[in-house]
C-alpha cells in the first residue's frame, strides 16, 4: 500500500461499463479519487452511483475498463475481500450490520479469519475503545445493534470501516435515514476524516450536501458520467439541470389559503406504554384544504402519532374525532373505510407486498369492494383496468401492471402506494416521510400530489424529518418532542433556526 | 419406581440421539439454511450405521459409517439448497421422503445380513469400582450421550466464542452483511451442511448401534423434527436445546413408566408431544436466525 | 463390505427372477401350472423380523421351493388397506390369497364371501371364520404355546418374576400370556407375571424401555412378542443382564449368552400344511390347530442352568406335551 499523502491518488477507475443484460447500469465512466479529498456521486435513482461504488467494492464485476487502486491495475478478479485488504470501506444505504450481534461483533466480524479459533476479543475491545474516542462516538461494544437508532447503526458502519483500517471511505445514501441533526453531525465527520487524509466518496441525493461537502462533484445520469465539476465551478441549479433530463417540477411554498371545516380533532390524546409516555397530551386539528406539518426528531413520537390516528395503537387517553365523530376503538379497516388514509414511514413492512404485482398493490385495502369483487370472487378485468388507470394517473413507469412491485424503483413503488391511497378520496391523508430516499423528479412529484389533493378538499397531516418539505408545503407546522406537542409555528414565521430550538427541546416547559 | 437411576437412563437413551441430530440442526439453521431434511438424513445414518456395525463387526465404526452416510447427505442438501438454489422447505420435505424410499430399499437388499443385532456399544465398570453406584450408573450412561455433551461444548464454545463461529452466524443473521465482510456465503453454509448431515447421521447411528441395535422402516419415526423442535425451543442455543431434547427425553420416559400405573396406554405416549406444544407455547417469542429459509442467489 | 456386495448381488439375482416369474405369469401357458399365491404381511421386510415373521417368510420360501408355487409378498400393509390388498388380488387371478396375523381377520371376514373362486388363508390365530367356503385358517395354539414358555420360565426364574413384553393385547397374545401364567403356576406358585405392551408392533426403541422398566421391577426372565419391536426386548434383556425366551424362531444366534432358550412355532409346517391340502383339493373351510406336539424347544442355555434344572424343564415339557402335565385353562384379561 502506498503511505496515503493527501493529495496523492486513491483509486482511478476508467472507462467503466456494466450491463446486465441488455440494460447498462454504467457507460464508460471514469473517476479519480484522492486521499484528502470528499468526492460526491450524485444522480437520480437508478443514475447507476451505487452500481459504479459496488463495483469498486467488489461487489459487482465490471463489463468493461480498469480500476487502478494505489497506482496498480487491479486486473479481473477484484473481490470484496480484496476490496478490504486495499484499505477500502463502503457503507450501503440499507445497512450491512447484523442486527441479532453486538456493536462489537459486527465491527470486527470482517477482520476475523477463519482459522482463528480463540480470538483476542480483549484487544479487539481495547482497539474498538481507542477508534471511538479518537472519533468521539459513544456506543457501548456490547449493545446489540438492533436496539440502536438509525443514527447509532450508521457510527456502528463507520466505525466498521475504521476498524478495518480503511482509507477509502464510500458512503451510499448516508444522510437519507438521519434526522437533520444527525446528518449535520454525520456531515462534520466527513470533513474531520477528509482533514485527516481519508478519501471519502459520498452518494447523495442532496446536492447542497454536495455541495457544501465535496471537493469534486461527478454527476450520473443513466449510467453515463455527465460530467465532474470541481468545488466552486458549479451551482445547485447548474446540478440539478445535468442531473434531470426534463424540467423539475418545484410545488410552490403554500400561503394560508381557505381552510374548510374541521377534520381531524385530537385532544389531549396520549400514549404511554410500560409508564413511558410516548404521546403526551396531544391535541391538534387538521382542517379541509390544509397541510398540517409535524416536524421533530425521529423518535419523538412522530410514528405513534400515524398509528393512534390510523388504529394500530390504542390511546390511553384522549379522544380522536373525524368529522365530530370520535373514533374510540374503531377497527382499522373501519376507519380507513371512514375515509382516514395513510402512506406510511416504513412502505416495505406496512404498505405494500413487494412479491405482488403492481395491480394487486393497486387494489390491496379495496379487495371487498363492489368494483373490485363479488361474494369474495376478485374481478380481473376490473382491477386490470383501475391498475392501468392508476399507472396512467400517478405516473408510474413500469411495463406492465403484472410486474412484481419490488422490481420498481423505490420512487415508482411509493407512487404506487399515494395512488392507492389518493384514490380512495380520503377525507384525511397521513403522510409520514412520504418522499424519504426518492429521486428528485419523484419528491416533487409526490409533494405535488399531496399539494393537489389538499386543495380538492382533504386534510393532510404531514410528519416529516425534512424541514424544507415541511416549509415548502404545510400551512402550519406542529413540532414534537419527546411526546409533546411543544409548537406550532404558522407559514408566515417559518425559520429553521426556531425549528432547530424546537425540536431540541429547548422551549420545551 | 417412577424416578430413579434408572428413569435417568432411560431417558439420556432417549435424548441421546435427538441430541446430537439438534445438534446438526443448530449449525445449519444458524448458517441460514433450514434443515427441514434432519429426518431424511437421520434416517440414513440410522441404516448405514448398522452397516457397518455389522459388516465390520464393531459397533464404532458403524458410528463413523453412519457419520459419512450424513456427510454425504449434507452434501447432497448444499447441492439442492445452497448451490442450485431451490425451496428449502420443499426440497427438505423431498429428501425426507427419498431417504425412507433409499433406506427401504437398502435394508431389504441386506436383509440376509441384517437378521441379528448389530454388537453392542458400551462399556461396564471396572472390577474395582463396579461396586460403587454412582460409578455404575456413570458407565451405564451411553457411550454416545457423553460424546454428544463434549460435542455441545464445542459447538457452543466454535459457534460463540471462535471466529468462525461468529463469521457463520452472520451469514445465518445477514447475507448482505457477511458478503460485504468478504464471506463466501456458499461456501460456509456448504460447509455448515455437511457437518450438519454429519451429526444428524450420527444421531441416526446413536439411535440404532448404539441404542436399539437394529434397523427398521422408518426407524426414525419422527425424531429429526422432534430434533428441530427441540432447536425452535432451544432458540437456536445450544445449551437451551440441549435442555429441550434432555426435558423430550424425560417426557417419553415418564410416559412409558407411567403406562405402569395402568390407563390407556395411547394417552400416557402422549405426554412427550403436549409437553413439547405446552413449551414451545410458553418460550418466548421465537428468533429464529433471519436468513433461514431464504435462498441465497449470488449476484 | 464382501458380504454386502454378495447381499446385493443375490438381492438382484432374486429380482431379476422375480420379473422373469412376472412375465412368465402374463399370459404363458407354463405359468398356468404353477399356483398362483399372495401373501399379506403387516410389516416390511419380513425376513429380517425375527420371530412371528421370519416364521412365515421361511413359510412362504417352502412354497416357492418345495411346492413350486408362484408367490408374491405384499409388505408393510396398513390396516386398512389390508382387505383392498387383499381384493385386488382376488381380482387378478390369484387363487391363495395368504393372512399372516390375526389383524387381519375382518379384513378376512370381509372380502372371502365376495370372491368364491380365490382360497382365502389365515395363517393366524382366529376364533371364527368367514361365512364362506373358499376359506381355511393354520394356526397355533397359542394357549399352549404359552404354557411351554411358562414352563421354562417359571423354572428358570431366581426371583421368581417374568415379564411378557408385547405390542398390543390381541387375542394371540392374551391367549399366550394366559398359558405363561397358568403353566409357571403349576411348576412355581411363587412365582409373579409382569406383563407390558409397547402400544405397536414396529417401534423398537419402545419395546425397548418398556422391557427395560420390567427388568428394573425385578423380572430375570423376558419373554417378548412385539413384532419388529422384539429386538428392542431382547436388547434390553441383553442390557440388563437377564434371560431371553425366544418368540416363534431361534433367538440364540443373536445374543447367545442372553437367550435361555426359544420356543419355536412351525410356521412353515403350516404353510406346508396348506399345500398339501390344496395339492389334494382337501381344503376345508375350518381352523386347523397345531398344539403342544409342534411347538419344540431349542438346547437350553448350560451357562445359566445347571444340568439337573435343564433336565427338570425338559422333563415338564415333554409331559405337557405328552399329554401327561395337566394345566388349567384360565383366559386372564389384559390392558
Amino acid at each position: 500500500m502506498v503511505e496515503a499523502s493527501p493529495g496523492s491518488e486513491a483509486v482511478r477507475l476508467e472507462g467503466i461499463s456494466k450491463a446486465f443484460g441488455s440494460f447498462k447500469a454504467l457507460d464508460n465512466v471514469s473517476v479519480t479519487l484522492r486521499y484528502g479529498e470528499i468526492h460526491a456521486l450524485v444522480g437520480e435513482n437508478g443514475a447507476g452511483k451505487s452500481t459504479l461504488m459496488n463495483v469498486l467494492y467488489g461487489i459487482l464485476q465490471p463489463s468493461a475498463g480498469r480500476m487502478l487502486v494505489g497506482g496498480q491495475d487491479v486486473g479481473s478478479h477484484w473481490s470484496t475481500r480484496d476490496a478490504i485488504a486495499h484499505q477500502i470501506g463502503m457503507i450501503h444505504q440499507h445497512f450491512s450490520l447484523v442486527m441479532e450481534h453486538s456493536v462489537l461483533d459486527n465491527i470486527v466480524m470482517p477482520t476475523l479469519k477463519w482459522t482463528d479459533l480463540a480470538p483476542k476479543w480483549g484487544q479487539y475491545r481495547e482497539r474498538f475503545s481507542e477508534l471511538s474516542a479518537q472519533f468521539g462516538f459513544e456506543l457501548s461494544p456490547d449493545t446489540l445493534v438492533g436496539k440502536l437508532s438509525v443514527g447509532q447503526r450508521q457510527q456502528v458502519e463507520i466505525l466498521k470501516m475504521l476498524y478495518q483500517g480503511a482509507k477509502i471511505l464510500i458512503l451510499d445514501e448516508p444522510t437519507a435515514v438521519l434526522t437533520p441533526q444527525q446528518s449535520d453531525r454525520l456531515l462534520e465527520m466527513l470533513l474531520q476524516f477528509r482533514d485527516r487524509g481519508y478519501a471519502v466518496v459520498i452518494i447523495t441525493h442532496k446536492l447542497e450536501h454536495a455541495l457544501d461537502l465535496a471537493d469534486h462533484i461527478t454527476v450520473l445520469r443513466n449510467g453515463r458520467q455527465i460530467a465532474t465539476v470541481a468545488k466552486g465551478e458549479g451551482t445547485i441549479a447548474d446540478i440539478a439541470r445535468m442531473m434531470v433530463s426534463q424540467e423539475v417540477n418545484t410545488a410552490q411554498r403554500r400561503s394560508r389559503s381557505a381552510v374548510g371545516e374541521v377534520v381531524l380533532d385530537m385532544d389531549n390524546v396520549s400514549l404511554d406504554v410500560d409508564g413511558v409516555a410516548l404521546l403526551d397530551k396531544i391535541s391538534l386539528q387538521v382542517r379541509e384544504g390544509e397541510i398540517l406539518g409535524v416536524a421533530g426528531v425521529a423518535g419523538n413520537g412522530q410514528s405513534e402519532l400515524a398509528e393512534t390516528i390510523i388504529g394500530l395503537q390504542s390511546t390511553t387517553a384522549g379522544s380522536i374525532s373525524i368529522y365530530g365523530k370520535e373514533l374510540g376503538t374503531t377497527s382499522v379497516e373501519a376507519r380507513r373505510r371512514g375515509g382516514i388514509a395513510i402512506i406510511p414511514e416504513d412502505r416495505h413492512a406496512h404498505a405494500v407486498v413487494g412479491e405482488m404485482d403492481i395491480a394487486s398493490n393497486f387494489i390491496m385495502g379495496h379487495e371487498g369492494e363492489p368494483q373490485f369483487s363479488r361474494r369474495g370472487i376478485l374481478n380481473r378485468k376490473n382491477i386490470a383496468e383501475f391498475a392501468k388507470h392508476c399507472i396512467a394517473e400517478f405516473d408510474v413507469r413500469t411495463r406492465s401492471a403484472e410486474t412484481k412491485l419490488e422490481f420498481l424503483s423505490g420512487g415508482n413503488q411509493q407512487k404506487v402506494v399515494i395512488g392507492r391511497e389518493l384514490s380512495a378520496n380520503p377525507r384525511l391523508i397521513i403522510a409520514h416521510e412520504p418522499a424519504r430516499g426518492l429521486d428528485f423528479a419523484a419528491t416533487a412529484y409526490i409533494r405535488q400530489r399531496l399539494v393537489q389533493a389538499a386543495e380538492a378538499g382533504a386534510g393532510v397531516l404531514l410528519i416529516s424529518s425534512d424541514l424544507d418539505e415541511l416549509m415548502e408545503l404545510s400551512t402550519r407546522v406542529v413540532v414534537l418532542y419527546c411526546g409533546r406537542a411543544v409548537g406550532t409555528v404558522d407559514a408566515d414565521a417559518y425559520d429553521p433556526q426556531h425549528f432547530g430550538s424546537l425540536m431540541a427541546g429547548a422551549e420545551a416547559a | 419406581m417412577i424416578f430413579d437411576l434408572e428413569f435417568v437412563l432411560s431417558a439420556l437413551r432417549i435424548a441421546t440421539p435427538l441430541m446430537i441430530v439438534a445438534l446438526g440442526v443448530l449449525i445449519a439453521e444458524r448458517a441460514g439454511v433450514l434443515f427441514l431434511g434432519a429426518e431424511g438424513v437421520m434416517l440414513c445414518g440410522a441404516l448405514f450405521g448398522i452397516l457397518g456395525a455389522v459388516y465390520v463387526g464393531d459397533p464404532w465404526m458403524g458410528v463413523v459409517w453412519g457419520l459419512s452416510a450424513g456427510v454425504v447427505m449434507g452434501l447432497v442438501t448444499a447441492v439442492l439448497t445452497v448451490w442450485l438454489p431451490t425451496d428449502q422447505v420443499v426440497m427438505g420435505l423431498a429428501m425426507n421422503i427419498a431417504a425412507i424410499g433409499l433406506t427401504s430399499f437398502i435394508f431389504r437388499i441386506a436383509a440376509d445380513d441384517l437378521q441379528q443385532m448389530s454388537p453392542p456399544m458400551g462399556w461396564s465398570a471396572p472390577g474395582a469400582l463396579s461396586e460403587n453406584p454412582i460409578a455404575a450408573f456413570l458407565f451405564a450412561v451411553p457411550p454416545l450421550a457423553w460424546l454428544a455433551v463434549i460435542l455441545y461444548f464445542v459447538v457452543w464454545y466454535m459457534l460463540f466464542r471462535s471466529a468462525p463461529g461468529l463469521l457463520l452466524r452472520s451469514v445465518g443473521q445477514n447475507v448482505k452483511a457477511a458478503r460485504s465482510a468478504g464471506i463466501n456465503v456458499v461456501l460456509v453454509r456448504t460447509v455448515a451442511l455437511a457437518l450438519a448431515g454429519g451429526l444428524a447421521g450420527l444421531g441416526g447411528a446413536a439411535l440404532t448401534v448404539g441404542w436399539v441395535r437394529s434397523f427398521a422402516d422408518d426407524i426414525t419415526a419422527g425424531r429429526g423434527f422432534i430434533a428441530l423442535a427441540a432447536v425452535y425451543f432451544g432458540r437456536w442455543y445450544p445449551r437451551w436445546t440441549l435442555f429441550g431434547c434432555l426435558l423430550f427425553g424425560l417426557g417419553e420416559a415418564l410416559a412409558l413408566r407411567t403406562q405402569v400405573l395402568g390407563g390407556n396406554a395411547h394417552f400416557y405416549l402422549m405426554i412427550p408431544y403436549l409437553l413439547t406444544v405446552g413449551v414451545l407455547a410458553f418460550a418466548e417469542r421465537g428468533c429464529a436466525p433471519r436468513e433461514v429459509g431464504k435462498p441465497y442467489e449470488q449476484l | 463390505m464382501g458380504t454386502f456386495t454378495a447381499a446385493i448381488g443375490r438381492h438382484f439375482g432374486r429380482m431379476l427372477a422375480a420379473v422373469a416369474l412376472c412375465g412368465a405369469m402374463i399370459g404363458t401357458a407354463s405359468a398356468q401350472d404353477k399356483i398362483k399365491a399372495a401373501v399379506i404381511f403387516g410389516v416390511s421386510n419380513p425376513a429380517s423380523v425375527n420371530g412371528w415373521d421370519r416364521g412365515h417368510y421361511q413359510g412362504v420360501r417352502k412354497l416357492i421351493d418345495e411346492h413350486g408355487w408362484d408367490v408374491t409378498m405384499a409388505e408393510n400393509v396398513p390396516f386398512p388397506l389390508i382387505a383392498s390388498t387383499a381384493e385386488n388380488y382376488a381380482k387378478s387371478g390369484f387363487q391363495v390369497v395368504i393372512f399372516t396375523s390375526s389383524g387381519q381377520v375382518k379384513a378376512w371376514d370381509q372380502v372371502a364371501p365376495n370372491y368364491p373362486n380365490t382360497l382365502f388363508a389365515m395363517l393366524s390365530t382366529t376364533s371364527s371364520l368367514p361365512k364362506s367356503n373358499n376359506v381355511a385358517a393354520y394356526a397355533p395354539d397359542f394357549y399352549s404355546y404359552g404354557v411351554i414358555n411358562g414352563l421354562i420360565a417359571g423354572q428358570a426364574t431366581k426371583s421368581n418374576k417374568i415379564a411378557g413384553v408385547a405390542g398390543l393385547p390381541v387375542k394371540a397374545v392374551e391367549d399366550m400370556f394366559s398359558g405363561i401364567i397358568e403353566g409357571a403356576k403349576v411348576v412355581n406358585p411363587n412365582v409373579e407375571f409382569l406383563s407390558a405392551f409397547s402400544g405397536d408392533w414396529t417401534n423398537i426403541p419402545r419395546a425397548r424401555e418398556v422391557a427395560a422398566l420390567q427388568i428394573q421391577r425385578g423380572a430375570d426372565i423376558v419373554l417378548g412378542n412385539a413384532g419388529v419391536g422384539t429386538r428392542g426386548i431382547l436388547d434390553a434383556s441383553q442390557s440388563g443382564k437377564t434371560r431371553f425366551v425366544g418368540y416363534a424362531t431361534d433367538w440364540a444366534v443373536d445374543a447367545p449368552e442372553t437367550v435361555l432358550s426359544s420356543v419355536i412355532l412351525d410356521v412353515a409346517g403350516w404353510y406346508d400344511a396348506l399345500a398339501k391340502d390344496v395339492a389334494s383339493g382337501k381344503v376345508e373351510p375350518k381352523i386347523n390347530e397345531f398344539g403342544a406336539k409342534t411347538f419344540s424347544v431349542m438346547p437350553l442355555n448350560k451357562e445359566h442352568l445347571t444340568t439337573e434344572e435343564i433336565t427338570k424343564i425338559e422333563d415338564s415339557v415333554r409331559r405337557y406335551q405328552a399329554g401327561e402335565l395337566s394345566v388349567p385353562v384360565v383366559a386372564h384379561r389384559f390392558k
